[in-house]
């Protein structure tokens, strides 16, 4: 069995050792001085969660959209201009209905539609989350503000093989007539893991 | 037994933390751009991020942030495979720089950047073409194998010994790189594998609660009633 090798740089604070590597590795030729912020800026402008927002708008708008993606996401989200891309090569989409409530996990480490959703928030690794949501999803989605009727089946995804999954929320009432763009703007990452839902005030 | 491997259903966790962001310090960032920057250009993939990670003491697994995990695992790693020498990470802190916090004009992308990002963009595909007909079929119910522990895993410790329902068979076959001692590395069927809350944790799990895990083929064998 391997172990893993020490680290010669234990002692020094996580943000020197980071400066190290990363000082090493430019010499070696593995990155140039703005691989790190190119790569960071890269996630930050094309694997946001507006991508996801977007395609459950659509899914809103459109019924015939919405069956699509529920099968087969990286065919249907060439229409409105989206892309696959790592951690995001087979996509899959749940649909949170009265009667069904979707949520996503990955209990052994943080699997997660990035393409879609962005990088996952801390509380998606917790190792709280993580391993209480696959036994006992009700009273984590109650502490986190989502209180769910006895009535709702509750599907837990476990992201453990080489699918990613995106939940599609339940439309808001009140946003009958609300244009794609708008209903957009309303959705967050935490309705596309199924640990919130979708909220609209009217003022 | 890793730790890691067992997450899942582990008790004496307090309330979730409801933390949105996605890093927590500025070198978290740096890690994680290192890190994919380096899977992009093949220097190690993530089967070797997560081995790294679960070989982890649990004490410090349990205790150090997500990010630091990834940067012990990736030290572990250059080291491991040669790529960097022990000597050489110690004596540099003299001619560091302070952390970069302005970011560069995006004329500036290298043409290694440029590859990096292309290469991020375009996604690595893990399926493969069938050799084999798949061994269960939809709505078939089978068990979760005691398969051998491995420094490696993709079976959540939880459904070893289970029984579900087989609810889709993925089509083709699929790779999990760089693995081997519990079965993965060559292509194979996936299936989706419904699992009911009973089931998985007795008096301790809900009513109307069912968990669903992709697992592959090795994982599974047919479902023998008891007796």
């Amino acid at each position: 069995m391997s172990h893993p090798t020490r680290n010669p740089l234990a002692g020094y604070s996580r943000e020197l050792q980071t400066r190290i590597l990363e000082n090493l590795l430019l010499e070696k030729g593995f990155l140039t001085p703005e691989t790190v912020d190119g790569v960071n800026r890269f996630f930050e402008e094309e694997m946001n969660p507006i991508n996801g927002a977007r395609v459950v708008a659509r899914a809103w708008v459109d019924p015939a959209f919405k069956k699509r993606p529920l099968l087969d996401v990286n065919s249907v989200i060439r229409e409105i201009g989206l892309s696959g891309g790592i951690e995001g090569e087979v996509m899959t989409a749940l649909e949170n209905t009265d009667a069904v409530h979707n949520v996503v996990v990955c209990s052994l480490c943080s699997c997660y539609a990035w393409p879609l959703l962005g990088l996952p928030p801390v509380w998606y690794k917790s190792t709280a989350y993580r391993a209480r949501v696959v036994r006992e999803p009700r009273r984590v989605l109650s502490e986190l503000g989502l209180d769910l009727p006895d009535s709702v089946e509750v599907r837990v995804w476990e992201t453990s093989g080489h699918v990613r999954y995106i939940v599609i929320p339940k439309r808001p009432r009140g946003t009958e007539g609300m244009s794609e763009d708008r209903l957009a703007s309303l959705v967050t990452p935490e309705a596309m893991m199924g640990v919130s839902e979708v909220k609209f005030f009217p003022r | 037994m890793k730790l890691p491997h067992f997450i899942g259903g582990l008790e004496g966790f307090g309330p979730a933390e409801f933390d949105p962001h996605v890093f927590k310090h500025p070198w978290e960032k740096r890690v994680f751009g290192m890190a994919v920057a380096l899977f992009a250009q093949g220097i190690w993939t993530g089967a070797d991020l997560r081995t790294g990670i679960e070989g982890l003491e649990p004490k410090d697994y349990l205790e150090w942030g997500y990010y630091e995990r990834w940067l012990e695992s990736l030290v572990s790693h250059l080291l491991g495979t040669g790529i960097l020498k022990p000597e050489e990470l110690i004596g540099h802190e003299g001619k560091l720089s302070p952390l970069r916090e302005k970011e560069r004009a995006p004329t500036e992308i290298s043409p290694l950047t440029q590859k990096i990002i292309g290469n991020l963009r375009k996604g690595k595909s893990v399926q493969r073409d069938r050799s084999a007909e798949p061994l269960f079929r939809e709505g078939e119910k089978v068990a979760v194998r005691q398969v051998p522990l491995a420094d490696h895993t993709r079976l959540p410790g939880y459904l070893r010994g289970k029984s579900g329902l087989i609810e889709k068979v993925y089509p083709g076959a699929y790779v999990y790189a760089d693995t081997g001692a519990d079965g993965l590395g060559n292509p194979q069927p996936v299936y989706r594998v419904r699992f009911d809350s009973l089931e998985l944790w007795g008096d301790r799990g809900g009513k109307k609660e069912f968990l669903l895990a992709d697992l592959y083929e090795t994982y599974l064998e047919p479902f023998w009633e008891k007796g």
